[in-house]
Formats: structure tokens, C-alpha cells, sequence
């Protein structure tokens, strides 16, 4: 990859695409110089970002008469704008792959204060250590009530969280047994979500203490025995290795990879910084694969080239992204999002064509991209599109046939952005 | 129920915006759609090892719907078994009063949830037909392994298409993406080695709009023209594939999709009750449809279930009752094959406010094709799989007798032979 190639690359798989002129600017401080800032943006100067909530009066809901509509939205978008103008891409993007990990969703959880409150902290933990941030989803009020800790209690103990943290956060299937689910279900008991204020408390009355054996360990009784044998077990470094390598390198990862990768992670207390800095690291060293881009990323990055943002989309951004299949906030399950051809269906596909043509529309006549769409420079067009090394030759064809229809570029520039090339990166 | 749509308090504003710009599209993709469609096809085919020719479809007319109930639907509280006191000991608070559950004629010791009432005439008029204790052998308590299982119809998850996809492979032509339809969410059943489908995520949202100024017709072929020439790299050429297909269904399925865009509707509306909705304007519309999979979720009941199950079982019945009548309006009767699905039932115990992942459940069978009024298999309270109902019926069975339906190579699709147990008419 040259340095162009990097940068793009590095600003696709963790970060949410690059605003007009980036590419230039962060390729000329070179290649190392960006990695520093994203994985490690407190030690090179970088800004703090702004919390994504801080103009939504998410406290003002009412559990009583639950009119949360707007907040709910407005929640959604705050989120997303922050992903247009964050200082620091990767924080953002960690918390965005940490969300389709530990899902919770609005149309379960309900309360816009609890899904903010576990995004918030999703973003603080998500480059710490991993069994800090287990512990902070388990006894997360989203969670509780997402997964039914809050309803698990003496004489009521819901198997759902015990499963899932095991099968779906930590371990994988296979890796477990069914006994372990009960035990574990019954140790977190006790947790809970008093729906008022959305405060978590532990209240021993409604704790099972009852000592058993769980993943191989004797007396597991309450949280943090629990999340000391999932975090101890053989197969939890190589689970979240695999998950984090296969989202920013592509599905094809090589086995041999994960396991030198999980290895060194088991090594360091399960940090997940320098995780995230070594797959970094293997990526631009050739082991990247091309991926389909989901349409939260996709869409961000292209508004951002387009010069284009939240508030000039409107209503079209949420409308869309539910059209496409993926808000952020309301996961289809507990298993997130899906990937890959998953992203290539007809809705997906009509619509981000539809979006690409709102998108091009609204985009400045001095935007660097709609100028290079304009005059028909393709190299340009596709290095303001965050693709340095060009269009595949059917989108060039396809572009070249578009150019001079006396639109100002917004066709070239609208096909630029629903074109094969900028689905897949 | 709450729909999708109402979680984050949005209608179909914007689309309604874009209908016009549709039109544009639909008219000028007209005549060009199916010609980039086989100039795509053909470049696949040189491109692939396995361009085996499918045999033609042995009676096209007709349509399997497969309803998937997403999360685990709890059989024992679908199909109710009054005459059981084990059911009430187990279910001291969620289980359904004998006198409250919906009584079948010649069904003794059952009764239906009271919320599915509006299917009992079905039952009555002999086209709704009952499989209790379905499931796989081994039948997982994992959502994710059990649905691969039920998707691919294979035990050791080692299959990488699913058991409708492989049909649509073996029979008719699969590159034609209108032949098998999924609404409301994805279907991995319907994956195969060449087929197509076409997925409909929100049928509120399923349009195309140009931007003002814009040469609509330029910018139509602009799109088309990324198809072609495959890029060597398989995941672009996977997208550029995904370009003929979706102005295609764009163009074939708007019709059948307009006149859903209304908010007021979409929102008193359930999930399944809309996409049921569109699944009989699409089998209206005659494109060829063979298999239409509609998916909803919530079935994972692990907590107030008592609430959330009967509105989950309401908007099956409303759906389906309403479904079978366009049906009958069509006079489709005959033609149209209704099979509900889920992962896995639950467990027998409640957990006090819900019930836990179990494994076998109940499924639906309904249509004009079905041997109604009956019940098949049964769900035995007596000695349990580790708190479970066991499995009695195995899930392949219903494949086999809807893919002979569908007609067949069925053995070789689901790789053995499979007691039709009766389950259709002859």
C-alpha cells in the first residue's frame, strides 16, 4: 500500500471516512503519524472529543408517560453527527463495533437515558482492557434490561444474560456448557434497573448466593467471579481477537494471524489498545481483505466527502439508514448487525442509491469531489472519495458515459458514490 | 404492537417525497433491466465451476410462504395443552386457562392461545393444520446455532446454502432474483450456490428517487453500466452483481409496495400483519414468485410474556386470517403454501416472568394444500429433554412434504428421506 492507500484504508476500517482535503493533509505527515493519532490520540496531542449527547436533554424523559419519540431520535442523531466531526475516529469507531457486539436496542431497552448511558460508556472502556469493559456491560442498565438481568432474582432466574454473555461477548458457542449458562444466570442475580431514574443497584435480597461450579472454576457466586472465569478461559482472547480483526481486516483473516494476535492480547491483561494497534499494524502489512461497507459507515463517509452534513440530509439520513437496514441504536438482535453480501440486497442497494443522489445534490459547488465530478477528473474524484488507487474500470466506463449531461457533476457524482468501488473498500 | 417503525417515532415522510422520481426510474429501466440481467448472468456462468443447468419447475404456479417467527416461539403457549396438568404446574403464571384458550373441533385436551382465535375457522374449513414437538435432532438452545441449523436443514452446520436456496438451484432458473422475495429481514434459508433472491427490508421504504436536475435516464445507465466489466476482486464484483437485480425488483415490485406507504397504517399495523400484506400483492402481481419468506422478530420471550406473546401471536393471526382471504380473493387457494418456522421452542418451566431458550415447538401449516384439522405429532410433557419438550417431529419432515409441494428433487435437497407424515394433501 503507498502512503495514499494507507491513510484511506486506515480512515475506512477504523474511522468514519475522511472530510474534504484529509487525505492530503494526513498524508503528509505520513503513515505512522495517523496510526498514533487514532490509536493513541491522549499521547500525540489530539483533541478529547466532545460527548456526541451533550445538546440532547436526554434526562428530561419520563418513564411515566414515556413519550420518547423525539428523544429517541434525536439520540440517534447525535450519534451520528459525531461520527461526521469527531477528533478521534478510532474512539468512535470502537464504540460503534462495541455497540454491534454488546447490543442493546431502543425498541427493547425504550429508555433513551439507559442507550446513551451505555454508549457513553462503550466510549470510555472501549480501548481499556477487556474485563473492565465486561463487567461494565453486565451490570450496564441498557443490558439489564435489554437481556433480562433485571428481571433474574431469587425464585426468577432469567437464563437469558448468562447465555449470551458466554455464546455471543466472550467465549463463543462450544465453549461452554449448558450447565454453565444456568450457574452463571443464577450468580448474576440481584442486579437492578430501577426504571424511574435508570440507576443500577445490587440488592442482595434478590442475589442468589449459591456457590457452584462455572467454566471449569469452583464457587462462582456473584459478578465478578463470573467475570473472572470468562476472562480467564482459554477461548476468550482468540473470541474477541477474532471479532475485532475480522471487522477492521475483512472476513479472510488467517487463522495463524488470530492466534499470534489473541496470544499477545491473553499476554497483556486482554488491553485492547495495543490489540487494536497490532491488527492495525498487520493490515497495512498486506493481511486486509476487501469487505462490504455497512451503511452507517458508508453513509457518513460519503456525506464527508461530499462536504455535505446531518443537517443538510435532514430527515432523508435516519430515513434512509432504516430503508438500508442498519440505525444505529436498534440492531435486528442480540447478534448485531449483519455483514457482508447481507449489505448487497435490493433494499440496501436501491437505497443507498437513492441517498447517493440527496447526497450529491446537496453537496457544495467548491466541494473538492463534486469539482473533480464536474470536470470529469475520475483519479481526483476517486481520491476525494476516500479510493486513491482509482475506480475499477466498469464505474470508470459507467462515469465517463455520465460526464457533460450539464448537471454541475452531481450525476457523476451521485453514480461516483452508489458505484461498486465506494460499496466495498 | 409496537412496529419497528413507531421505536424512533418515524413514518414514511421521506419516501412518499420519492415516488415520483421512482416512476422516472421504472420507466426508464423498462426494457433494459433483463438486458444487463443476462449480460451479468453470462458472465457469471463462464466465471463459475458448478453452471449446471436447472431442471424446469414441475408447477410453477405456485407459492411456499415460510413465516419466521424470529426468537424462539413458544409452543406451549401457542398450541395450549389444556388437558395436561403438567403444562399448569409448570406454568403457574403464564400458562392459558382451559376456559380462556380457543377450543378446536376434534381436537380434545388442546386449545389454541386465545389471541390466535381469528385462525380457528381455518382450522374449521380444513386448511390450517398443527405439527407439535418440531425441531432437529439435538435441537440447540443457541439462537444462532439452532437458526443456521433450521436454515440450512443440516445438523453439523457445515452447509453453506439453505434448504430453499438449494431448491431454487435444482429447479427453474436461479438468476432470477423475483423468484424468491424476502421481507421484512434477510433470509439465509434461501442462500444457494447461484440463486437469487430479492430482499425487501421495509416495504415502506422500497423506492428510488433522482435528484433535481439530473439526466434520470444517463443517470440510470450510469448505474447499470457498474456491473460490467467483473472486477477480478469477488467482493466487488459480488456488488457490481447486486446492480441488475435491484433495479429489477425495483421495477417488477413497486406496484405491490405503494400503496403501503402510509404512515397511519404502518403504524396500528404489526410487523406481520403489513408483510403479510405485501406478500399477497405479490403473489398478485404474477412475477414468478415461488417463495416468499417473511421474518419478524421478538419471539424471545425470556420476560413478560404474559404481555408481549399474545400480541406477538395476534399479529400472526390477524396476518395470516387476512393473508389467506386475498388469497381465496384471488382465487389462489390451492396455490399458496403457508409453514411458520422458529429456531426452538422454550423451556417448559417459567422463569417467572417468561420461559428460557427450550427445543421443540409448534408449527403452523396453512393453505388450501394443507390436510387441516389436524394435529401432528405431540408435544410430550411426560419425560422431558433437560427441562424441554423433546423433539418427536423432525423439522425435515415439513421441508419434505412443502419441497414435494414445491416440486421436489426433495431427498436429494435435504439429503435423506423424511416421513411427509400426511402433512399435505396427496
Amino acid at each position: 500500500m503507498n502512503d495514499r492507500s494507507a491513510i484511506a484504508w486506515l480512515a475506512r476500517r477504523v474511522g468514519f471516512g475522511l472530510g474534504p482535503g484529509e487525505l492530503d493533509t494526513l498524508a503528509a505527515a505520513g503513515v505512522p503519524a495517523f496510526v498514533d493519532q487514532l490509536v493513541d490520540p491522549d499521547a500525540h496531542g489530539v483533541a478529547a472529543a466532545p460527548d456526541p449527547w451533550r445538546s440532547v436533554d436526554v434526562a428530561s424523559y419520563d418513564p411515566q408517560t414515556g413519550g420518547a419519540g423525539p428523544l429517541r431520535r434525536a439520540s440517534v442523531e447525535a450519534w451520528l453527527a459525531a461520527m461526521f466531526v469527531t477528533p478521534r475516529p478510532l474512539e468512535e469507531w470502537m464504540r460503534w463495533f462495541w455497540h454491534g457486539h454488546f447490543v442493546s436496542t431502543l425498541g427493547v431497552v425504550k429508555d433513551p437515558r439507559l442507550m446513551v448511558g451505555q454508549l457513553r460508556m462503550l466510549g470510555a472502556l472501549g480501548l481499556g482492557d477487556f474485563r473492565t469493559l465486561l463487567r461494565a456491560v453486565t451490570v450496564d442498565a441498557a443490558m439489564l434490561v435489554y437481556l433480562d438481568g433485571t428481571d433474574s432474582r431469587l425464585g426468577e432466574v432469567n437464563e437469558n444474560y448468562g447465555r449470551e454473555v458466554l455464546e455471543l461477548f466472550a467465549l463463543g458457542v462450544g465453549n461452554y456448557t449448558e450447565h454453565d449458562v444456568g450457574a452463571g444466570a443464577v450468580a448474576l442475580t440481584g442486579w437492578h434497573v430501577d426504571r424511574r431514574d435508570g440507576s443500577v443497584a445490587f440488592r442482595p435480597e434478590l442475589h442468589v448466593d449459591d456457590p457452584q461450579p462455572y467454566l471449569g472454576r469452583a464457587g462462582v457466586h456473584d459478578v465478578d467471579s463470573v467475570i473472572d472465569a470468562i476472562v480467564a478461559h482459554d477461548s476468550c482472547a482468540p473470541f474477541v481477537t477474532r471479532k475485532l480483526a475480522r471487522a477492521i481486516l475483512g472476513p479472510a483473516v488467517e487463522d495463524d494471524l488470530i492466534t499470534g494476535l489473541a496470544a499477545d492480547f491473553a499476554a497483556s491483561g486482554l488491553q485492547i489498545r495495543p490489540l487494536v494497534r497490532a491488527i492495525l499494524a498487520a493490515g497495512l502489512d498486506g493481511a486486509s481483505s476487501t469487505m462490504v461497507v455497512a451503511p452507517v459507515p458508508w453513509t457518513v463517509a460519503a456525506a464527508r466527502a461530499a462536504g455535505v452534513t446531518p443537517d443538510d440530509l435532514g430527515r432523508a439520513l435516519l430515513v434512509s439508514l432504516r430503508n438500508a437496514g442498519q440505525v444505529p441504536m436498534t440492531a435486528p438482535n442480540v447478534g448485531g448487525w449483519p455483514s457482508g453480501s447481507a449489505w448487497l440486497t435490493a433494499s440496501t442497494t436501491l437505497t443507498r442509491v437513492d441517498l447517493a443522489g440527496r447526497i450529491a445534490s446537496a453537496a457544495p459547488k467548491d466541494n473538492p469531489a463534486r469539482q473533480a465530478a464536474a470536470a470529469g477528473d475520475l483519479a481526483a474524484l476517486a481520491a476525494a472519495l476516500g479510493r486513491p488507487d482509482g475506480f475499477i474500470p466498469a464505474t470508470t466506463g459507467a462515469l465517463t458515459a455520465l460526464h457533460g449531461s450539464g448537471d454541475g457533476g452531481v450525476g457523476v457524482l451521485a453514480a461516483a458514490l452508489s458505484s461498486p468501488d465506494l460499496v466495498t473498500g | 404492537m409496537l412496529s419497528r417503525r413507531a421505536f424512533i417515532g418515524m413514518g414514511g415522510g421521506v419516501a412518499a417525497v420519492a415516488v415520483g422520481g421512482t416512476a422516472a426510474w421504472r420507466a426508464l429501466i423498462d426494457d433494459r433491466v433483463h438486458q444487463a440481467a443476462d449480460a451479468t448472468t453470462t458472465t457469471t456462468t463462464t466465471t463459475s465451476s458448478t453452471s449446471t443447468t436447472a431442471a424446469p419447475a414441475a408447477h410453477p404456479g405456485r407459492v411456499l410462504v415460510v413465516v419466521q417467527l424470529g426468537g424462539g416461539n413458544d409452543g406451549l403457549n401457542t398450541l395450549v395443552p389444556v388437558g395436561d396438568g403438567r403444562y399448569y404446574d409448570n406454568r403457574p403464571r403464564l400458562a392459558i386457562a382451559e376456559h380462556d384458550a380457543v377450543a378446536l373441533p376434534g381436537l380434545a385436551g388442546y386449545g389454541l392461545n386465545p389471541a390466535l382465535a381469528a385462525l380457528a375457522p381455518h382450522w374449521t374449513q380444513g386448511r390450517l393444520g398443527l405439527v407439535d414437538g418440531v425441531g432437529f435432532p439435538g435441537q440447540s438452545r443457541s439462537h444462532f446455532q439452532a437458526s443456521d441449523t433450521w436454515w440450512t436443514a443440516s445438523l453439523d452446520n457445515t452447509a453453506r446454502t439453505g434448504w430453499l436456496g438449494r431448491w431454487l438451484d435444482a429447479v427453474g432458473d436461479p438468476t432470477d432474483p423475483l423468484r424468491a422475495i424476502a421481507l421484512g429481514a434477510g433470509s439465509p434459508a434461501l442462500v444457494g450456490e447461484r440463486a437469487q433472491s430479492t430482499v425487501v427490508l421495509d416495504p415502506t421504504g422500497f423506492a428510488l428517487s433522482t435528484p433535481d436536475g439530473v439526466d434520470a435516464d444517463g443517470l440510470a445507465h450510469a448505474f447499470l453500466a457498474t456491473a460490467a466489466p467483473l472486477s477480478t476482486d469477488p467482493v466487488i464484483a459480488a456488488a457490481q452483481g447486486a446492480v441488475p437485480g435491484t433495479l429489477s425488483s425495483v421495477h417488477s415490485l413497486t406496484p405491490a409496495l405503494t400503496d403501503v406507504a402510509t404512515p397511519d397504517a404502518a403504524i396500528e399495523e404489526g410487523d406481520l400483519t403489513t408483510l403479510l400484506g405485501v406478500a399477497g400483492r405479490v403473489i398478485d402481481l404474477g412475477l414468478g414468485t415461488q417463495i416468499i419468506v417473511v421474518s419478524v422478530g421478538g419471539f424471545d420471550t425470556h420476560a413478560n410474556e404474559a404481555a408481549a406473546h399474545p400480541d406477538l401471536l395476534a399479529d400472526l393471526a390477524t396476518g395470516l386470517d387476512r393473508f389467506l382471504q386475498a388469497v381465496d380473493a384471488q382465487g389462489r387457494s390451492d396455490d399458496v403454501l403457508v409453514m411458520t418456522t422458529s429456531e426452538f421452542g422454550r423451556r417448559v418451566a417459567e422463569n417467572g416472568s417468561g420461559t428460557d431458550h427450550g427445543k421443540a415447538s409448534v408449527a403452523l401449516l396453512a393453505g388450501g394444500p394443507v390436510v387441516g384439522g389436524q394435529l401432528v405429532g405431540q408435544a410430550d410433557l411426560g419425560p422431558l429433554d433437560d427441562g424441554d419438550l423433546p423433539v418427536a417431529i423432525d423439522t425435515r419432515s415439513m421441508y419434505a412434504a412443502a419441497l414435494d409441494w414445491l416440486g421436489g428433487p426433495t431427498d436429494e435437497l435435504l439429503g435423506g428421506t423424511y416421513d411427509r407424515h400426511g402433512l399435505l394433501k396427496a
